[in-house]
This record gives structure tokens, sequence and C-alpha cells, in this order.
């Protein structure tokens, strides 16, 4: 339950990130 | 030269707290679940703890390195420092929670030569294209994340089996191995296709896995206590 909880708060803030962080940058200089 | 308060800065500043939070809460989680003891007596794992520092190391470096993307390769090395204490907690949290001759199994010896072979055969491919001045900071992270991956496999907690902790921390340990070598590979030799992707859907997995393997941990430390009452 607990785990359930952790991922349903983190996995949409990883998502966002991979949206607007990944996705829609053009500045070709991504890095971890 | 962007302003601290210019819009792109401001920006660049919103993208790495949305990057660093999720990363944030994980260690934020652990660190929680290892103080905060159930009303049952627990015996709780410095592993939990440790590895929830880790999270939180890591999750500043997360923020270091959006901000290198605009062009301050001096957030490169903050990120590498940050990230590299990160793999010194859990290093620590692994060997915190080993028993005795755990790191002397041919398994950890064998993962060792394998993790060892990988960072070194990469490092030895990296090397030509890497700036003089972070030859050293390289080295010493690479040996650090297959130290942090041999250790991932050689860690031998009492009890055990854990509930899936230690199948968790060993494949968070192989994404981040992966992640890395993605990252460092398309930084320092040649570019990756949709590297960015590569390397943070491996990077999220890998923390992500490594706290799940954290909250397995305390888990079955807590059934131990409550069979020992």
């Amino acid at each position: 339950m607990r785990e359930a909880v952790t991922l349903a708060v983190v996995v949409p803030l990883m998502t966002l990130y991979m949206y607007f962080g990944v996705m829609l940058p053009s500045d070709g200089a991504g890095i971890r | 030269m962007t302003r601290p308060t210019s819009p792109r800065c401001r920006e660049r500043l919103l993208l790495g707290m949305l990057k660093a939070s999720p990363v944030a809460l994980l260690g934020l989680g652990a660190l929680m679940t290892g103080t905060f003891k159930p009303a049952k007596a627990c015996a709780s794992p410095a592993y939990v703890t440790v590895v929830g520092l880790g999270l939180l190391m890591g999750s500043l470096g997360d923020f270091f390195l959006e901000l290198e993307r605009d062009g301050k390769p001096q957030f490169f090395v903050l990120g590498l420092a940050s990230f590299l204490l990160s793999h010194l907690a859990y290093i620590g949290a692994f060997v915190a929670d080993s028993r005795a001759g755990a790191f002397t199994r041919p398994l950890f010896l064998g993962a060792t030569v394998a993790f060892g072979g990988l960072a070194g055969g990469l490092v030895w491919i990296l090397l030509p294209g890497v700036k003089p001045d972070l030859v050293a900071p390289v080295i010493v992270y690479a040996t650090a994340i297959a130290l942090m991956g041999a250790m991932a496999t050689g860690w031998w907690p009492k009890p055990f089996p854990i509930n899936g902790a230690y199948t968790l921390a060993m494949a968070g340990a192989a994404f981040f191995v992966l992640s890395d070598s993605v990252l460092s590979y398309n930084k320092f030799a040649a570019p990756v296709p949709s590297s960015r992707w590569v390397i943070m859907t491996t990077y999220y997995a890998a923390q992500t896995l490594i706290a799940m393997s954290a909250s397995r941990r305390w888990s079955a430390a807590s059934s131990a206590a409550a069979k020992d009452e």
C-alpha cells in the first residue's frame, strides 16, 4: 500500500519532467 | 550572459526543481520510514535511512545537472560530486546492512570483476574525449558506481530473503550503471540516439527501484520484529 501511494505521487512528477524537460526542449544538451 | 532573474534562468530553476522533486520525495519517504518506527517495536535497519540520504544527494545532483544544461560547466562537477556522495551512501548502506563475510563471497568478487571491467572499459573509451581537469573526477566517479553495483550484488543482510528488497536493489544498481554509461558515452564519446530519454527513464527507474528496496527492507525488519515479540 505504501509503495503504491509513493508511486502514485512520484510517477506523475517524473512524467511531467519527461515532458517539460526532455520532450519539449530543443537545446540538444540534455543530460541527467 | 544569463542574469539570475531572467525568464530563461527561472525556467531552468523550475525545471531543476521539477526534475529533482520525485527523487527528493523518495528520499524523504525513506528517511521518514527509517526514523519513525511503528507502535510495535521494529528494528529499523540503517539501510533504510542511509538509502534515504543517498536519494536526497541524488536529487541534489539532478538539480545541478539541470542547471548545467544552460552551458554552466561548473554545475557538472557539482552534479558529479552529489552523485558520488549518493553512491557512497548506497555503498555504506549495503555494508552496514550486511553480515560478516558478505564481501568475500565469490558472488561479490565476480560482481566486482564484472562491474569493474565495465567501468574500466568505458573509462578507457571515454578518456580521449574528457578534458584534463575532469579526468580525475570521471575516474573516481566510475570507480564509485562500479563499486556500488558490486556492493548491491554482494549485499547479504540478515534475515534473508528480505521480501524482494535484494532483487530491487540489484535491478536499481544495474539501471543506474546503464544510465550513467549512456550519459557519459553521449557526453564524452559520441552522440547516442534518444540519449535524453534513455538516460532519464533508466535513471528514474534506478532511483525508484532502490527506494522500493528500502521500503521492502523496512517491511522485512518490521515482520521480523513482530515475530520476535
